[in-house]
C-alpha cells in the first residue's frame, strides 16, 4: 500500500465526520420553530434509533431496522431519514440503497408517542450536493419503471459545506416534497445552518455506518484510554513513560456509546452505536500493532497507553501505509 | 553592623523567623529587605491540593527541598539542585503561604531571576499539573497597569524597558519566535500601542513611578517593578504598595481564571453536556488560510501533548490530548475569528490555562469567553 491508501482512509475519515454535521444540520432544521426562535416544544431528535417495521412493510416485515436520523417535529409528524454522501461509481450498486429506504416507507414503531406511532411519516435520503442531480436522475427512473414506490412522502436533500466568514452547512431539496408544507419550502429555498450553532455542544462521533478503523481507534486513544489512568499515574509518567491500563470491551464501548453517540440512559431504543463489533475489531487492531494485550479473561485488554504524537495519523500509517509522513504533508 | 551582616540578617528574618500572618510579612519586607538592597520576586501558583503537601509527598529527580514551618501556612524551603556534569548543587531559598482565597498561593523570594527561572520554576514545573501558576497576557497586563494608573494619583506610571516577542513568519527560520528589548521611557499605553501595531506581545515590562515634574530624572529614579508574562513580579522598593496593587490584581485574575476554567470535564455535567469556551479575535484572523496551519503547528509544538487532525482546512476540527494530566479538547475552527475548544470528559484549569497561553504566544493573543449559542 502507499501513502495515497493513507490519505484516502484519512479522507473517509472526514467525510464520515462531515456527514455526522450534516445530519445534526438536518436535525436542527427540522426541529427549529421559526417563529419562536427555539426548537418546537414536543420535538426530538435520534441519531441512529431501532424502529420496528409493521406487518405489512415491502421489504421487510415485523423486523428491526436502524434509521441514521429520526426526527419528531410533533406528536403527530416525524420523519425518517438515511444519509449516504457518496455512491459506487457503478449505479449497478445503487439500489440497495433505495431498497433500504424502502423499508422506511412503513408505519414504523419506536416514535416518542405513547403506543410509538405517528400519525404521519417522511422519508429524506441525506446526500452530497454534488450527487443530487445523478441521484435525483436515478430515482426519477427507477419510479418511472415502478421499480421504486414510496407511499409515504420521499424528498432528497443535498448538503454541501460553504466557507464563508463562519462556517456554513447548506442543505436544499433536490427532489419529492414533505408534509409539512413550511419546512418543504425552507428547504427548498436552501437551509444555512452556522456549524458553530451546533456543533461545540453536540459531541455525536458516530452514526449507523461503520467508520474507518483509524477513526475508531483514535477516538480511543484520546478520549476513552485516557479515562482510565489516575491523575497520579500521569503525573508518574510524566507524559512520556507507558502506563499499563486494562479495559473491558464492554466497558468501553458503553463509553463510547453514552459520551459519543445520541445515547440516552432510559430508552433501549438508542443504545446502538458503536456497535460491539467495530469496538472489538478496533481492540484487535491495537493488540495486532502492539499497543494492547489479550487478557486471559474473556474481552480484557492490557493496554500499554503512552503519548503519541499525531494518533489518527499514526494509527492509519500502521495500518495502511509504508512509511511515517508529519502530519501537516497530508493538510 | 556590616552590610554583609545586614544583608544575611534580613535573610534569616525572611526565611526562619516565626511568622505572625501574611500581613505581617508582606509590611516587613520594605523596611527589612528592601531597604538594605535586595530585589523581591513574587509570583502567584495555584493548586487544586495542598501545596505543601505536595512539594513534601513527591519526589523530583536532581532537586531536593527542606521545608521549614513559619507560622500557620507559612513554609520557607531551601532547594538544591543538582546541575548537570558538577559535583556541588546549587541552592536557593524560597518562602509559599497561602492566600485567603482557595486554591491560591504566593511564593517569594530574594533570589536573581537565573536562579528563579532555572530553579524555582523549573522545579513547580515538574510538579504540573498539581501546580501551575497564571500567566500575564497583554490584555491582562494593560488591565493591570491601567488599575494602578488609578491608583496612583500623584505619580506616572513610566516605561523604562520592556521586552517583546513576535512570531518569525519566514519559511526557512529554525526558530519560532524573534525577542526584542527596548530601553525606553514611554507611558505604558503607547508601549501596548506599538506591540499591537508590530503584532507583538509583552513579554516583560520595567516600570517606573514618577512625579510628573521630575521626569527627566527617570535615571536618578531607581523605582523598578518589573512585570513579567510569565507570572512573576520583582520590585526593589515599595514592595507592600505593588502588592497591595499589581499582586492582588493577579491573585484577583487567577481565582477568576480557576473559577472560569475548572469544571469543565463532561463527567461533572449533566448527561456529560460540554461546557465549550471561545477564544475570540477583534479580527478575521482566520479568513487567511494559513492560520489554521500555524494553530496546527502550535498545537503540535506543545510538549507532552498530542493532536489529531480530523479536518484542518478551511475549518479546523482536532483533538488535543494533554499526556501530564489526561485531558482532552476538541478544538474547532468554525468561524473566521473564533477558536472553540470543547473539554471532553476530563479536563483541568491547568491544562487548559496552559493551552491558552500557548495559543496566545504562539497564534495571536484573544479574548476568552464562554460558549454561547
Amino acid at each position: 500500500m502507499t501513502n495515497n491508501k493513507v490519505r484516502k482512509i484519512l479522507e473517509k475519515i472526514n467525510n464520515y465526520q462531515q456527514t455526522i454535521n450534516a445530519i445534526l444540520s438536518l436535525s436542527h432544521v427540522l426541529r427549529w420553530d421559526n417563529n419562536n426562535k427555539n426548537y418546537y416544544e414536543d420535538s426530538f431528535k435520534f441519531i441512529a434509533r431501532k424502529m420496528d417495521t409493521s406487518n405489512h412493510n415491502r421489504i421487510s416485515a415485523n423486523n428491526t431496522i436502524t434509521p441514521d436520523l429520526i426526527v419528531q417535529v410533533n406528536n403527530n409528524y416525524g420523519i425518517v431519514c438515511e444519509a449516504k454522501k457518496s455512491f459506487p461509481k457503478n449505479k449497478d450498486y445503487w439500489l440497495k440503497n433505495f431498497i433500504q429506504l424502502e423499508k422506511y416507507d412503513d408505519d414504523l414503531i419506536g416514535w416518542e408517542t405513547e403506543d410509538e406511532r405517528i400519525e404521519t411519516s417522511d422519508i429524506i435520503l441525506l446526500t452530497h450536493l454534488k450527487l443530487s442531480v445523478p441521484v435525483r436522475d436515478y430515482i426519477e427512473e427507477k419510479i418511472s419503471r415502478d421499480e421504486l414506490k414510496f407511499n409515504n412522502n420521499f424528498s432528497l436533500i443535498g448538503f454541501t459545506r460553504s466557507d464563508e466568514l463562519d462556517t456554513i452547512m447548506m442543505l436544499e431539496k433536490r427532489y419529492g416534497k414533505l408534509f409539512n408544507l413550511e419546512l418543504d419550502e425552507r428547504l427548498r429555498q436552501i437551509e444555512r445552518v452556522p456549524l458553530k450553532k451546533i456543533i461545540p455542544l453536540n459531541p455525536i462521533k458516530f452514526y449507523d455506518d461503520k467508520p474507518e478503523l483509524p477513526y475508531l481507534m483514535n477516538i480511543l486513544w484520546t478520549e476513552i484510554f485516557n479515562q482510565y489512568p489516575e491523575k497520579e499515574d500521569f503525573w508518574t509518567s510524566g507524559g512520556i513513560k507507558i502506563i499499563t491500563i486494562i479495559v473491558n470491551l464492554k466497558d468501553i464501548t458503553d463509553k463510547l456509546r453514552v459520551q459519543f453517540s445520541d445515547y440516552s440512559e432510559h430508552d433501549k431504543r438508542q443504545q446502538v452505536v458503536p456497535k460491539t463489533k467495530w469496538v472489538k475489531e478496533a481492540m484487535e487492531e491495537f493488540v495486532k500493532l502492539g499497543y494492547a494485550k489479550k487478557e486471559n479473561e474473556k474481552n480484557n485488554y492490557k493496554i500499554k497507553y503512552k503519548s503519541i504524537k499525531n494518533p489518527l495519523t499514526k494509527f492509519t500509517e500502521d495500518i495502511y501505509g509504508k512509511k511515517r509522513k508529519k502530519i501537516t504533508d497530508y493538510l | 553592623m556590616s552590610a554583609k551582616n545586614k544583608k544575611k540578617d534580613a535573610l534569616y528574618w525572611l526565611y526562619n523567623l516565626p511568622k505572625d500572618s501574611i500581613d505581617s510579612i508582606i509590611k516587613e519586607v520594605d523596611s527589612t529587605l528592601i531597604k538594605i538592597g535586595y530585589e523581591i520576586t513574587a509570583f502567584v501558583v495555584t493548586s487544586d491540593f495542598d501545596i505543601f503537601e505536595t512539594l513534601d509527598t513527591r519526589f523530583i529527580k536532581n532537586f531536593e527541598l527542606e521545608k521549614k514551618k513559619l507560622g500557620d501556612n507559612i513554609f520557607s524551603y531551601k532547594l538544591s539542585k543538582k546541575l548537570r556534569g558538577k559535583k556541588e548543587k546549587r541552592r536557593s531559598k524560597f518562602l509559599i503561604f497561602k492566600h485567603i482565597k482557595p486554591k491560591i498561593y504566593i511564593l517569594l523570594t530574594h533570589e536573581k531571576f537565573i536562579i528563579i527561572r532555572d530553579d524555582i520554576i523549573s522545579l513547580l514545573r515538574r510538579f504540573y499539573p498539581f501546580i501551575s501558576r497564571t500567566f500575564i497576557n497583554s490584555n491582562f497586563l494593560k488591565e493591570i497597569l491601567q488599575s494602578l494608573d488609578k491608583e496612583l494619583k500623584d505619580l506616572n506610571i513610566r516605561v523604562s524597558q520592556y521586552s517583546t516577542q513576535s512570531r518569525i513568519t519566514d519559511k526557512l527560520a529554525t526558530k519560532t519566535y524573534e525577542t526584542d528589548v527596548k530601553y525606553t521611557d514611554i507611558s505604558y499605553k503607547k508601549m501596548f500601542e506599538k506591540a499591537e501595531e508590530n503584532d507583538e506581545w509583552i513579554r516583560s515590562v520595567y516600570l517606573s513611578l514618577i512625579e510628573p515634574e521630575k521626569r527627566t530624572h527617570i535615571a536618578s529614579n531607581n523605582m523598578i517593578c518589573q512585570i513579567s508574562r510569565h507570572g512573576y513580579i520583582k520590585c526593589n522598593k515599595k514592595f507592600e504598595f505593588f502588592y497591595n496593587t499589581i499582586i492582588k490584581e493577579v491573585i484577583e485574575k487567577s481565582s477568576n481564571n480557576i473559577e472560569f476554567f475548572q469544571n469543565r470535564q463532561r463527567i461533572k455535567k449533566e448527561n456529560y453536556k460540554p461546557k465549550p469556551l471561545i477564544i475570540q479575535y477583534n479580527i478575521d484572523l482566520f479568513k487567511d488560510r494559513n492560520q489554521n496551519k500555524r494553530l496546527i503547528n502550535v498545537l503540535e509544538k506543545i510538549t507532552f501533548s498530542s493532536l489529531s487532525i480530523i479536518h484542518s482546512n478551511p475549518y479546523l476540527h482536532s483533538i488535543y490530548v494533554d499526556y501530564k494530566d489526561g485531558s482532552s479538547y476538541d478544538i474547532w475552527i468554525l468561524s473566521s475569528n473564533e477558536i472553540t475548544i470543547v473539554p471532553q470528559m476530563r479536563s483541568t484549569y491547568a491544562s487548559l490555562e496552559k493551552l491558552i497561553h500557548h495559543i496566545f504566544i504562539g497564534l495571536r493573543e484573544g479574548t476568552i469567553i464562554d460558549y454561547t449559542v
